[in-house]
């Protein structure tokens, strides 16, 4: 009984940000995996004098295992990787560059942020909210801005599940209804088992030789990859795409709701770290967008310029809506294979991105 | 305008990382075109 009457207010806003959470997750079904864990976590973790957390509490234990050793992030690329068919992106491999030019928003919000006062290696982790990858933001944050871990992994997995509302507007602001009319050519050509398996080799020896810092991130999405392309290791990959991937987004999402006590998240900073995820989207968009125009002025066949912005690591969801747009604009015009290449090719060029970064910002000594 | 030191490094992981993420993609087109190159002839 004595809790009710050391409840704080901090606190009792606190169970209402769970709360809402929780419903975002319930009814408008926002990362529902995600958030709901999130939510409860939130709630648990502002109950005064509550067990979960603290020296022996069950969720501070996991978080000391999970988060702070970078293992729940690594482990959840695996079944990523395992889950991803990279074929739409082997067929249109152009669909590449499109994953590397919606990285945009990260960069301009690591100077946005520090700006606006941030230190740089905040500021990093706020742009790493641009990756619209959550695995690569918890990654990078618990290792440059702990403190800062739970706004942003609220930001990153919010805007993922918003990104349909967030990129619409800019595409439809950016591009013209003759340039959302282009048609892609389709190209079905079946890619040999072989080249499916070197694909990923290649990919981590390349990425670990350049940016080895995105070896743990990188390594592990094109282990998980491998397993499922290699043919011989099926059961391993049915357990990744399954029972590894929900049991590690369970205490995931849990974990990360436990840290957000309202002395760490009731702060004038969480404001401008959720005003700066949603720049580092919008920004996405554009470079991906404005990327596309450019080519178009150098290309003889032209490419449809919302497939730039198809180029952020949100799965599927940022494929989808450029989909449906197109479709909006012309009923016979299908993107879903070149904007599924450019999406899974937005999620090799986050995780590179975030490697790329981190390499840069422990150069620079941050 | 006098810049934060912050801010001068986060141009320059902007200056730097952006075009370097590209590079990258760019050896990723070239690893596809080439696995698949090779696979088509042998």
């Amino acid at each position: 009984m004595e809790n009710f009457l050391y409840l704080p207010l901090e606190n009792i806003v606190m169970f209402i940000v769970g709360g809402i959470l929780i419903y975002l997750a319930i009814k408008k079904d926002y990362e529902p995996m995600l958030l709901l864990p999130i939510g409860f976590g939130a709630i648990l973790a502002n109950i005064p004098f509550s067990s979960a957390i603290g020296e022996h509490g069950v969720l501070t234990i996991l978080y000391k295992a999970g988060i702070k050793t970078e293992l729940f992030p690594a482990l959840i690329f695996i079944a990523i990787g395992a889950m991803i068919d990279f074929t739409p992106l082997l067929q249109n491999p152009i669909m590449f560059f499109f994953g590397a030019a919606a990285q945009f928003g990260i960069f301009l919000t690591i100077v946005v942020a520090t700006l606006l006062g941030f230190s740089l290696n905040e500021a990093v982790s706020i742009g790493i909210i641009g990756t619209a990858d959550g695995p690569t933001s918890i990654f990078v944050t618990s290792i440059l801005a702990e403190h800062l871990l739970p706004p942003i992994t609220v930001a990153a997995y919010s805007y993922m599940a918003l990104v349909p509302i967030i990129q619409r507007p800019i595409i439809l602001m950016l591009t013209t209804p003759e340039e959302r009319k282009i048609r892609m050519r389709a190209n079905f050509t079946s890619i040999p088992k072989t080249v499916k398996i070197l694909f990923p080799i290649g990919v981590t020896l390349l990425a670990g030789l350049v940016a080895p810092n995105s070896v743990a991130l990188i390594g592990m999405l094109m282990f998980g990859n491998l397993i499922r392309e290699c043919g011989v290791l099926n059961k391993l990959s049915v357990a990744a795409q399954n029972e590894l991937s929900n049991l590690i987004t369970l205490f995931l999402g849990i974990t990360i709701g436990s840290t957000m006590t309202a002395k760490a998240f009731i702060t004038g900073k969480t404001l401008m770290i959720l005003g700066l995820g949603l720049v580092a989207f919008i920004f996405d968009t554009v470079g991906g967008i404005l990327f596309a125009k450019v080519l178009n002025l150098f290309s003889k066949n032209k490419i449809n310029p919302m497939l730039g912005a198809a180029g952020i690591s949100a799965f599927p969801m940022s494929a989808r809506i450029v989909h449906k747009i197109g479709l909006e604009e012309d009923p016979q015009n299908f993107l879903i294979m070149h904007s599924t290449g450019a999406n899974v090719a937005g999620q090799i060029g986050s995780i590179l991105a975030g490697g790329i970064v981190m390499a840069l910002v422990m150069g620079i000594g941050g | 305008m006098n810049l934060n030191e912050a801010t001068l490094n986060s141009i320059k992981i902007l200056i730097q990382g952006y075009p370097l993420t590209f590079f990258m993609t760019l050896a990723f087109y070239f690893l596809i075109k080439i696995l698949t190159k090779l696979e088509k002839e042998r």
